[in-house]
């Protein structure tokens, strides 16, 4: 990619460099439609916003048996304009990533992040205690700790043989 | 119980891989480029990066941006839901001769490089006095 001022981009070339963007972004978005979609057919895992113009951050998933940690990708979000909440099994993550004042008066050569708000709902696969729950945003990644409910950590049963 | 989620695309593998001193997969960071009056802005999404693994170069008339990130995770490491991959970010930009490129410089904050590229002095708007005839 190539970065031309775009006043004199514009005298030079034409706007072949700014179009596939476009495309690019709409591809992109069909990808993750169509991943979606086999990935989870009934939705009924992951309940992400549609598809608008409003973008949700990846996340991953992993668990031990005591607890569950998730990470999100949120660059340029700020812990004040997150929120994390847990209702039953459902955690919810809202925020918003805030344009920057530069980014409202520029004109534009090219753009492919996206702004504004958003909102995930993760089912989570156990029940978790939430009194004891942890979230920070280090570099640009929200890493919640969430200890599973007493009663959903595995037991070890002992096994007796007889005879 | 959610099933094991493929990697999605989120972030873009570079076409061509960088030059890699750990395995893994090295990543596109998503960017925008704004322009202002006196510099051309470049914003680049690397989350997980810290200041100290962020190397940004300039060489004959290419910018590039390399951003060391650390495993989350170790390998063994059984996702519930992956839907990003964890890996260093690569990209390079050709910079036209409109920069100064001397005067280069960036900043991060919050997992999102800035890079400042200042006009270089015939690129920078300029106002011309009007004199009375």
């Amino acid at each position: 990619m190539s970065i031309i001022p775009w006043r004199n981009k514009r005298r030079n070339e034409s706007m072949t460099d700014i179009a596939p963007a476009a495309f690019t972004q709409l591809r992109q978005e069909m990808e993750r439609v169509v991943e979606r979609f086999f990935r989870d057919p009934f939705g009924m895992f992951d309940f992400r916003n549609g598809v608008s113009d409003r973008w949700a951050p990846a996340i991953d998933l992993t668990e031990t048996p005591e607890e569950i940690t998730v990470r999100a990708e949120i660059p340029g979000v700020q812990a004040k304009d997150l929120d994390v909440s847990i209702t039953d099994d459902v955690l919810t993550i809202t925020g918003e990533k805030r344009e920057t004042h530069e980014r409202k008066s520029a004109g534009f050569v090219h753009s492919e992040t996206r702004y504004g708000s958003f909102q995930r709902r993760i089912r989570l696969p156990a029940e978790v205690d939430a009194d004891n729950v942890s979230a920070e945003v280090v570099d640009g990644v929200l890493t919640m700790r969430l200890k599973k409910a007493p009663g959903s950590r595995p037991k070890r049963i002992a096994v007796t043989s007889k005879g | 119980m959610p099933a094991t989620t493929e990697l999605s695309r989120t972030k873009e593998r570079p076409a061509t891989r960088a030059e890699q001193t750990r395995n893994g997969q090295v990543y596109h960071p998503n960017v925008d480029i704004l322009e202002l009056p006196e510099e051309l802005l470049v914003i680049a999404d690397v989350p997980g990066a810290r200041r100290d693994g962020i190397d940004v170069r300039f060489e004959n008339g290419t910018l590039t941006i390399h951003a060391r990130i650390e495993p989350r995770q170790n390998d063994e490491t059984a996702y519930l839901m992956r839907e990003y991959g964890v890996g260093d970010f690569h990209r390079s930009f050709e910079v036209s001769e409109w920069i100064d490129a001397q005067r280069i410089s960036a900043e991060i904050a919050n997992g999102v490089l800035t890079l400042h590229l200042p006009k270089s002095e015939e690129a920078r708007p300029r106002k011309i006095p009007v004199r009375a005839g």
